[in-house]
């Protein structure tokens, strides 16, 4: 572990202001899930919340009775396993080779990836991409457009350039370890913080995505669940709005169900942070992988 | 000879059989109803979801189109995009540029789009396939010039079938007031400005909801519709524009000099807090705070998403509070004014058939049936005894539509029954009643009678036409927003107003003005025919 | 300071060039390494290459039904539509303040943030304060943006309740265009935070332990560890992170401007999405917001490319 100041008292203040900062960050989020379990006329007069008014589930209710949130679930789930995997594989090499000092043509490959995030052919040349190939409504079509982020691409080369010295490198290569060996027995587990990172980021990715399933997939029963939750929110406040149509006794639902919304859209991933998070808080020994 | 005669008896059997044959298939044709012929299968793209209910059919099983499969055979495989506005019309576009179009697409999603679409040749020219095929529509469209010239492109084709309103539904927007303090404090229903006027005082300084604080806001949401009064356009609740028709001519409000008038007056109530001073912005959830806190007193809005919406839950909270329809207020001329409430035509939605349908006649037949009486209510109302039943001569929703657990009656209408809110008909005065409750029906019915004649009919421009009233709309919008709300706030000097006519001028104000007369020439024309 | 990193592009002798060498370097390492590469390769080819010729809609007066190239020709014509506007430098003003500012202010706290709290002892401790952390990433802008109003309301606010306790006067600060920034800033540091603290904690955690048992030996005190193991051991993340950052530079996007302003704020809150916005993406202005994603664009690239050099030159690490 890393070793660290013994002072208490610089100890004690720091662990006071971060904690303050910290409770302080979270006040949103918990404003969200007190005002989805309470009743929308109370949350309506009085909308400041430090905790939850007349507590009622009926928007929580509402939400699981339709099947769809369950199939959002599920699907949302199989893309972000699928896709987060595509992504690591994909970006760990690419990452790799990019960080790889030998590397022939690496800066024109680096600039023409920096293009990409400014030049786009925009959505129809995409679409019709995406059709061409044939992964119209199919699972795929969530996947492949994805496979990689440059943002993340560009991190995971900094933190190999970073975190790999040469003289590893060097030692690697007097040891006769091929460029492979090198790259499964020594990098990859040197690099669990940044893989860590990744899944993270992609994970988080997938679990929020919802355009790229409008714009590719029909079939219903293959939507994500973002696509769902949006779709009652759009209809909830369709109904609630101005122009139209007046709504039932049940009114206001509309109130309360986008925070009901959303903390079933966010809860799953800040239940599963905790367990990704421990890759980046050990510390890794280098010097014990030498020897 | 004999081989012949012989062959002849079996002949003429078998022509015999044949022939019965021949009229045993068509006499079972001839059984049902003329219209009907071979069954027809049909694609078809539409802006829908499913409800959020267990048993939430498809879009083809709605109960209106189980009716058009008995009555024209026509079966149609939907496909079904939803999403918000914006990206609902990127579906459309990339259907469109995918190259394989259905028959029928159910929301064009804006007339000019539609437009546009037809006049590059992706959707087909209507006009005469509704003659010939759609009678009931045609005669709706010669009694009714104002639905004709809505619908009439520039280049004089009909491209999308159009959603029409009935006077009622059109008047869903308007003024509100709270009555139950009128009557504690004493007053009539203000019928003028100047009326107005000494209520909001006294409400402001009256305390009407007794809480001895005086946080009363006399007008909250925004100011807009109240510049109506003075016979000119202003942007506003359901209103985009700042034109109004006067004279048989279209005129720009802020380039008329009754809005020199109508700011100042704005302004003065704003600087007496008569007018919300935090309508700018304000969110919906935040009004819904206000009102609820019995704050408001006066507002703008639609009577079933305010009025009705919240008369029921003043009536749940148990306080009292009642809104009722206030006419709109009478201004310096004498005018009154309603330009939030819809035009007979509604510019986001219409049907159309598209190039590559080989069907087109048969659809067109199926589209006329939702004009006529009949198929209103099957698409409005639904099944006799299972959706409504007749009380007193008048259709009235049963319980099973509307006291839904979960749905309201719209929604319940859209899940199951017809889709009300997007396909092309016309809209019922008697649906559009038994969405409201007994205030809101009476706010309908004094809305109709006070709404004026000033709004500007949707209006249809040629492709240079868009381009060039959407970059000058660009500039003047981003302009207008922050003078009108600036002057009325207070923050851009009254004094100033003539910097400000003199930059609408900079913008082209006038020849923006120019493609509209152009436009409702055209229009006036199209009514005439 | 330990240089861990690897170099970027090694030098090359002429006789590098000549072809009998590169079949050698390939057979050596280089097959493998393009091998790795091709994934990634595929993927910009086919998804970002091969639809790029969509550019050209910025050229067009683009209808889907005649796709891209049957629609009309027009040059340059959307492109001074929009340098003709007249608020085109107080979009582009704004466009670069308020990123500018964020940048500014929002880019240094997550790396403070991760150097605190990689002092701080105590696992369990850093992890829970660090996932509270994230937490305001997850909130939408739309709840944000609700809470600011609720918040900042001139008449009902508790921020103003304070101001007004104090003996001051209530300030509307959402719409007063003095503000803005201001808000829009800080609710962002806010929000990003512990987000874009976790890469900078990952970094930390890969450092070298030995490093600080070595400095503590030579009786090195905190701040003097922080300053010269911990910073320079995450420094490759952070100038790629700025790059990235950089690279952003014109872009505001639209959404939180949009909840936030309102046309008495537009002086400086107007911003070259929220103004295309405006403008009527229902009309399917596809043409006209593509030309001026276009400009945005290669405005930015050019500003980075600057960047990139200079970088560069100061230190090992760019992004290319």
């Amino acid at each position: 572990m890393i070793p660290y100041g013994k002072d208490r008292v610089a100890n004690g203040i720091l662990a006071a202001v971060l904690g303050l900062m910290a409770l302080a960050m979270v006040y949103p989020f918990l404003y969200v899930m007190f005002a989805s379990v309470s009743d929308p006329l109370v949350v309506a007069r009085s909308p400041l919340l430090f905790w939850p008014k007349k507590p009622t589930l009926t928007s929580f209710r509402y939400l699981f009775s339709v099947n769809l949130v369950w199939i959002g679930y599920f699907n949302t789930l199989v893309y972000a396993v699928s896709g987060t995997a595509l992504n690591l594989v994909v970006t760990m090499l690419g990452g790799y080779s990019l960080a790889h000092p030998d590397f022939r043509g690496k800066r024109i490959f680096l600039f023409l990836i920096v293009i990409t995030m400014y030049f786009s052919g925009g959505m129809i040349p995409l679409f019709l991409v995406v059709k061409a190939l044939g992964l119209l409504d199919r699972r795929l079509a969530v996947i492949l457009p994805v496979a990689v982020s440059t943002w993340n691409l560009f991190i995971t080369r900094s933190y190999i350039e970073a975190n790999i010295p040469g003289e590893l490198r060097d030692a690697a290569e007097v040891d006769g370890a091929s460029e492979l060996t090198f790259f499964l027995r020594i990098v990859l587990p040197l690099s669990q913080a940044i893989l860590a990172v990744l899944i993270l980021f992609y994970a988080t990715g997938h679990w929020n995505s919802f355009f790229d399933a409008l714009l590719f997939l029909r079939d219903r029963k293959l939507y994500p669940l973002q696509v769902y939750l949006r779709e009652l929110l759009i209809m909830e406040t369709q109904m609630d709005a101005m122009l139209n149509d007046a709504v039932s006794d049940r009114a206001f639902l509309v109130l309360t169900l986008k925070y009901s919304i959303m903390v079933v859209a966010i809860l799953p991933l800040l239940v599963a942070f905790p367990f990704v998070q421990r890759y980046f808080v050990k510390g890794v020994m280098i010097g014990a992988l030498k020897g | 000879m004999r081989g012949k005669s012989a062959l002849r008896i079996p002949a003429v059997i078998l022509i015999l059989l044949g022939c019965a044959a021949l009229a045993a298939a068509t006499g079972k044709q001839e059984d049902k109803t003329a219209v009907k012929g071979e069954p027809i299968h049909i694609t078809g793209w539409a802006n829908w979801a499913p409800g959020p209910v267990k048993d939430s059919p498809t879009f083809g099983n709605l109960y209106m189109f189980q009716v058009a499969r008995e009555k024209f055979n026509i079966t149609i495989d939907w496909t079904e995009a939803t999403g918000s506005t914006a990206e609902v019309t990127t579906q459309l576009g990339l259907l469109v540029a995918s190259g394989k179009m259905p028959d029928l697409i159910e929301r064009i999603m804006t007339t000019q789009i539609g437009q546009d679409y037809g006049r590059q040749g992706a959707f087909i020219a209507l006009e005469d396939l509704i003659a010939r095929n759609a009678p009931v529509l045609s005669a709706q469209m010669k009694a009714n010039p104002a639905y004709r010239g809505q619908t009439v492109a520039p280049d004089g084709h009909i491209y999308f079938f159009p959603r029409l309103l009935e006077d009622l539904p059109r008047n869903f927007n308007g003024f509100h007031i709270r009555q139950d303090w009128l009557d504690k404090l004493g007053l009539a229903m203000p019928q003028t400005m100047d009326e107005l006027y000494a209520a909001f005082k006294a409400f402001r300084d009256k305390d009407p909801n007794g809480n001895g604080k005086a946080d009363e806001i006399p007008w909250s949401s925004n100011p807009y519709p109240l510049a109506w009064a003075f016979g000119i356009g202003c942007r506003g609740s359901n209103n985009v524009t700042d034109f109004f028709v006067e004279d048989g001519r279209v005129k720009f409000g802020p380039l008329d000099p009754r809005y020199r008038d109508a700011m100042t007056l704005l302004a003065k109530w704003y600087s007496e807090k008569l007018i919300d001073n935090e309508y700018l912005g304000l969110k919906a959830s935040a009004f819904d705070t206000k009102v609820l806190q019995d704050q408001v007193d006066a507002c703008y809005g639609s009577y079933a998403g305010y009025l009705t919406k919240y008369n029921k839950l003043f009536l749940q909270d148990r306080k009292s509070g009642l809104f009722v329809g206030l006419p709109a207020p009478a201004g310096p001329a004498g005018i009154r004014s309603n330009l939030g409430i819809h035009m007979e035509l509604d510019p986001a939605c219409g049907a159309a058939i598209t190039v590559q349908s080989k069907q087109a006649a048969a659809i067109t037949r199926m589209m006329d049936y939702f004009y006529s009486d009949e198929g209103r209510r099957v698409l409005y109302f639904g099944k006799e005894g299972e959706h409504y039943t007749m009380q007193g001569g008048k259709p009235v929703y049963t319980d099973k539509v509307a006291k839904h657990e979960t749905l309201a009656i719209a929604q319940y209408l859209n899940t199951y029954v017809g889709y009300i809110s997007q396909w092309p008909s016309i809209v019922p005065g008697d649906h559009q009643l038994s969405l409201y409750d007994k205030e809101g029906k009476e706010a309908l019915y004094t809305a109709a009678k006070t709404a004026g004649n000033r709004k500007i009919p949707i209006l249809q421009f040629t492709t240079a036409e868009v381009k060039e009233t959407q970059t000058l709309s660009r500039d003047l919008n981003t302009y207008i927003d922050e003078w009108l709300d600036g002057f009325i706030r207070g923050t851009k000097p009254l004094g100033d107003y003539d910097a400000f006519l003199d930059g609408l001028k900079k913008l082209n104000a006038e020849r923006y003005t120019a493609l509209h007369q152009t436009a409702y020439e055209r229009y006036l024309k199209a009514t005439g025919m | 300071m330990e240089t861990t990193g690897g170099k970027t592009g090694s030098g090359r002798t002429a006789a590098a060039h000549r072809p009998g060498e590169f079949r050698r370097y390939l057979k050596r390492r280089g097959f493998l390494l393009y091998l790795f590469f091709l994934p990634v390769a595929l993927y910009y080819l086919v998804f970002h290459y091969v639809p790029m010729y969509g550019v050209i809609i910025a050229f067009k007066d683009f209808s889907p039904f005649l796709g891209i190239l049957r629609s009309p020709w027009v040059g340059f014509e959307h492109f001074l539509t929009f340098f003709r506007s007249i608020y085109f430098f107080r979009l582009l003003r704004n466009t670069f303040l308020i990123s500018f500012y964020s940048l500014l202010f929002g880019f240094p706290v997550p790396i403070l943030f991760a150097l605190l709290l990689n002092e701080l002892p105590g696992r369990r401790l850093r992890s829970i304060i660090q996932s509270l952390t994230y937490v305001p990433h997850f909130v939408s802008t739309v709840v944000v943006a609700g809470l600011l109003y609720t918040f900042l309301s001139p008449s009902a606010g508790f921020v103003n309740a304070i101001v007004t306790g104090l003996g001051g006067k209530a300030v509307d600060f959402l719409r007063e265009p003095a503000w803005f920034r201001f808000l829009y800033v800080l609710s962002g540091v806010w929000q990003q935070m512990g987000w874009g603290s976790i890469i900078y904690v990952a970094g930390l955690s890969a450092i070298d332990v030995q490093l600080y048992e070595a400095a503590d030996m030579d009786g090195a005190g905190r701040l003097r560890k922080m300053w010269s193991i911990s910073l320079p051991g995450i420094l490759p993340t952070i100038v790629t992170m700025l790059l990235l950052n950089l690279g952003r530079l014109m872009t505001v996007g639209f959404e939180k401007v949009f909840l936030l302003y309102n046309s008495a704020t537009y002086e400086t809150a107007d911003v070259i999405s929220t103004y295309v916005y405006r403008s009527g993406i229902m009309e399917q202005q596809y043409s006209f917001a593509a030309a001026v994603g276009l400009f945005n664009s290669v405005v930015t690239l050019v500003l980075l490319t600057g960047f990139n050099w200079i970088s560069r030159r100061m230190s090992e690490f760019s992004l290319w």
